[in-house]
Order: C-alpha cells, then structure tokens, then sequence
C-alpha cells in the first residue's frame, strides 16, 4: 500500500478497499491531528475531532468527485469540523489550559546556547503562541494552514472555500496584527502607527 | 506606491507568493526604503519562529491504537450500511407488491365495469314491438295487418313452426329468439308500409 499513490489509494478505497482508506489515513493522520490541535489546544478534542474527520471522509469517499487531490478535501472537513466544534464550544483556551493538557514531547528549538538568547527567545515564542490564540478565527485559519501545514494559498484557498486573494489578504493582515503585537521583541519596529 | 502597499508583497513573498515582475518592483522599493526593510525583518522573524514552535508529538503507540479504533469504526459503519441497504431492498419489494396489487385491484374493476356494461341491451326487441303495438292501439284491423305481417316474416326465415292465426307475438318466446336485428328492421318496414296503406 505504501507505493501506490494517492489518487490509486482513492480509487481502490472506492471500490470498497478498507486497507487503502487506512492507509491514506495514516499519511495524513499526524498532519490533521496539528491543524486541528493548534484550535482545540486539547488532545480529547483534537483526538475526537480527528477520528470524526476520517470517519466523515470514509462514509462520504464514494461521493468524492476527486476534483480536489484527497489531502485539501480532507483538510476541508478538518476545518468544517473544528469550526462547528468551536462554535458549539465558543471557547478560547488560555496558555495555562494548554500545558495542563499537553503530554507529549516538544520539539525545541536548537543552536541558541547563550542563557540570555534563550531566554528571550523563549519568551518571543510564548508571546508569539498567546498572539496567534488571540488572532481573529478567519486570520487564524489561513495562518495555521499556511505557515504551519506548509499549504500554498491556491490549496488554503480551496480548503477554506475562498479566493486566493482572500488567503493572501489575511495572511497580510494576521502578520501585520502580529508584528504590532510583538513589536518589543522583535528587531526592526516596522511602521509607526500614524 | 505607498508603503502599504508593498507591506502585502512583503507578506506573499515570505509565501512564495508573488510574480516575478512585483517581486523585481519590490526588491528595489526595499533598497530605498528603510521602514519595509524593517518590517520585512519582523515579519521574517515571525515566520522562523512560527514554523519552530512546539508542536504536539504523539507516541507511535499512540497512533497505532488511533488506527485500531478507526478501523474499528469502519468495520461498524459498513455493518450498518449493510443492514439499511436491506431494509431498504425490503421495503421496495413491499412497495412494488403493493403497487401491482392496486393495479391489478384497478384493472379488475374496470374490466368489471366494461362487462356489465355490455350486458345492457343494445336494441330491445321487446321495447320496438310494444311502440308499434302501442301505436296501433285499439285498431283491430291494423293489428291484424301487423301480425299478419310478423307471421309470414319468421316462416319465411324458416323457423319451421307452425303459429296458430291471431297468436300473439308476444306470448311466444321462440319467435323473439328467432328474430335478429336485421329482421327486426324489415318487419318495422313492412310494418310502416302497411300502416300506409
């Protein structure tokens, strides 16, 4: 099952192929389990929610048309469940929740070994975390899938439904909110508010 | 251009999302002008520390039972399917026996209808020979004339019975039988023809 493509996978998982489904589900298990876990800051959510977006995909994958490739279709459901998630819930998670609820190992970053560098860039990455939470929901979307994902914004776009415009014009407007938010920490103050 | 404007650029080009002829109109905006050069720094910075921040790292062990539960699912999900595609194949048979009952139910009655209504009598012998005797009402005579006629009608056709004179033709079922509707309209004829004279 590893060598086959996605496209192949698609196909045999819609002729009734259980195998092929599981295994287009472990390609992109993890990458959903992040976008997800970056709204719920809760692995019993991100958990659910991940299960209920494959579980979505595999009763819906004889009506996919595969106009899309399979990953922005399931990113799409993804996105269509934690947003129904989050609007049922309307919660936003503080920091403190987040590392109450967070048991898995952390990719640090490397190189710094000064205390003081570390330090400070410790606190640039929690203050850069606090400023994504606060990010309005659609800003926040584009930002996730973009710079987190790694997505173009021609696929962002097609996940979220929307133009490429639309992508580019709140990923411009997220940035600008977060540099004026983290201005003190970072070199260079960008433009001065008028 | 105002700087805002290459702020968006900025943006799409930290994406790999801008053209060759902005990105050329950008990068000379950015050797004059000091405050983009600034804010592409800030944003740079946004974007390496983003992409390195932490990231929740699930045990393989976890991602094994996630796939077990998964699949687990499926296999209940198709159970399922499985019994409403049942269900559903029943109640059409249901449906479809229904519906060729009622048809047959339907075409049973008009057919029913169709019958009896064949039944009624197109011409009724008894009805023409009551008008004309009617007609004839006390005129003896005519009445005669009128028998006479009916008489040598039916031996002629050959019936091969001998009526007794002045019988009544009405009292005597073989003659109705015997007569068809071709006869019938003879006899009117006749009939006419010798109330006229």
């Amino acid at each position: 099952m590893d060598a086959f493509s996605d496209e192949a996978l698609v196909r045999k998982a819609q002729g009734g192929n259980n195998e092929a489904f599981t295994e287009l589900a472990r390609r992109y298990q993890e990458r959903i389990y992040h976008t997800i876990f970056r709204f719920t800051r809760n692995h019993g959510d991100t958990d659910d929610l991940t299960q209920e977006t494959f579980m979505y995909a595999f009763k819906s994958l004889k009506g996919f048309r595969r106009k899309s490739s399979f990953f922005t279709w399931v990113y799409r459901i993804a996105v269509n469940h934690t947003l129904n998630f989050l609007k049922k819930k309307k919660q936003e998670q503080g920091r403190e929740e987040f590392f109450e609820n967070y048991s898995y190992g952390r990719e640090t970053e490397s190189g710094d070994s000064s205390p003081d560098v570390s330090s400070f860039n410790k606190e640039l990455r929690e203050k850069l975390e606090d400023a994504i939470e606060s990010l309005p929901l659609s800003y926040k979307m584009s930002f996730v899938l973009v710079v987190f994902q790694g997505l173009t914004h021609n696929q962002a776009a097609k996940v979220l439904r929307c133009s490429e415009n639309t992508v580019s014009w709140r990923m411009h407007k997220a940035r600008k909110m977060l540099q004026a938010g983290l201005r003190p920490w970072l070199s260079g103050g960008g433009h001065e508010v008028p | 251009m105002k700087c805002h404007k290459f702020e968006r650029w900025i943006s799409d080009g930290i994406d790999h999302a801008l053209n060759e002829k902005k990105s050329k109109l950008l990068r000379v905006h950015l050797e004059r002008c000091f405050s983009c050069r600034s804010y592409e720094e800030s944003l740079g910075n946004i974007q390496h520390f983003a992409e390195n921040l932490d990231r929740p790292q699930a045990s393989p062990e976890y991602w094994k039972g996630f796939r077990s539960r998964l699949k687990e699912r499926m296999r209940l999900e198709e159970a399922d399917r499985g019994r409403v595609q049942a269900s559903r194949l029943e109640w059409k048979w249901a449906w479809g026996a229904i519906l060729v009952l009622m048809v047959g139910l339907t075409f049973s009655w008009l057919s029913l209808r169709r019958a009896s209504a064949h039944d009624l009598p197109l011409f009724s012998l008894e009805d023409s020979l009551d008008r004309y005797y009617q007609k004839i009402g006390d005129n003896a005579e005519l009445e005669y004339a009128f028998n006479a006629v009916i008489e040598n009608s039916i031996i002629e056709s050959g019936t091969g019975r001998v009526l007794e004179q002045n019988l009544h033709l009405l009292d005597d079922p073989l003659i109705w039988e015997s007569l068809s509707e071709e006869e019938l309209k003879l006899l009117e004829q006749e009939v006419k023809k010798e109330i006229k004279t």
